[in-house]
């Protein structure tokens, strides 16, 4: 009987992490942050214009559904710049913005202010509303 | 080499109830199983993976259409490995007689594994995605 409980206790706490990483995935959260200087020379994106930013990495399971929800953002303004940046290449670019999975997206405005950041598979009308401001 | 991404939710669920039931009966010998599974998935690669195949064979049989997205390897065959490791030292400690301990460790795995098939994040595939990170950091 002990057994059952300890397991069920086990599986709650799996299903309640569970729960709780899906509500957060995908979901832009705001944030008040800058891009570093020279990141977008770094990463070839014009500066001056909105950007949304996405890390990937060469195993990364959901990156290319993250790549096709924000190339569908992206085309409905022809003032959105998008950048995709690799980091088991650009390393030092990863640390600077604490990325610690992949897909993650930063939404940056044309002052280079980071707005918003997105863990996962991004959601298609948060991810607007964030570029919005 | 590039795997149906329902693969490893289902493994993961099939993993989850045979630790479990292992767990329950006090079942060493159905830990050594899933130990050895585990084992040939990390060591052969998913294409050999137990789970793997009956994954395959039952697409084949109930037809579940092709995979709505597939994913590289590297991540869930780490998985794997972790899964090994852990379950592997629950068993030598269950069998050192370590009980509390050692099943302990399988009850790690068995949530880690719900994790998995609940919602397709796969704790292992992130730690590699991190570790990646930082081996590249290492030799750069």
């Amino acid at each position: 009987m002990t057994d059952l409980l300890l397991l069920g206790l086990v599986l709650g706490v799996a299903a309640s992490a569970a729960a709780l990483w899906r509500r957060r995935e995908g979901r832009a959260v705001t944030v008040d942050d800058a891009l570093g200087d020279g990141v977008r020379e770094r990463v070839g994106v014009p500066s001056g214009k909105p950007t949304l930013l996405l890390f990937t990495t060469p195993t990364c399971r959901n990156c290319a559904a993250a790549r096709t929800v924000i190339d569908a953002v992206a085309a409905d303004s022809a003032d959105v710049a998008v950048a995709e940046v690799d980091v088991a290449t650009h390393t030092e670019l990863a640390r600077e913005h604490r990325v610690l999975r992949a897909p993650t997206i930063l939404v940056v405005d044309a002052d280079d202010g980071i707005r918003a950041r997105v863990s996962g598979v991004p959601e298609e009308e948060g991810l607007r509303e964030a570029l919005a401001g | 080499m590039e795997i149906d991404v329902r693969g490893p939710r289902f493994a993961a669920a099939v993993t989850c109830t045979v630790l479990a039931a292992a767990f329950l009966l006090r079942a060493p010998a159905l830990l050594g199983f899933q130990v050895a599974v585990f084992a040939v998935a990390s060591i052969g690669g998913l294409r050999w993976s137990p789970y793997g195949n009956l994954f395959r064979l039952l697409k084949r049989r109930l037809d579940l259409g092709p995979p709505p997205a597939t994913e590289p390897e590297a991540g869930p065959r780490f998985s794997q490995t972790l899964g090994g490791i852990f379950a592997g030292a629950g068993l030598l400690l269950v069998l050192a007689g370590a009980e509390v301990v050692g099943w302990a460790l399988v009850l790690a795995v068995v949530a880690l594994s719900a994790l998995l098939a609940l919602t397709g994040l796969c704790v292992g595939c992130e730690l590699h995605a991190l570790g990646q990170r930082f081996r590249r950091q290492g030799s750069a």
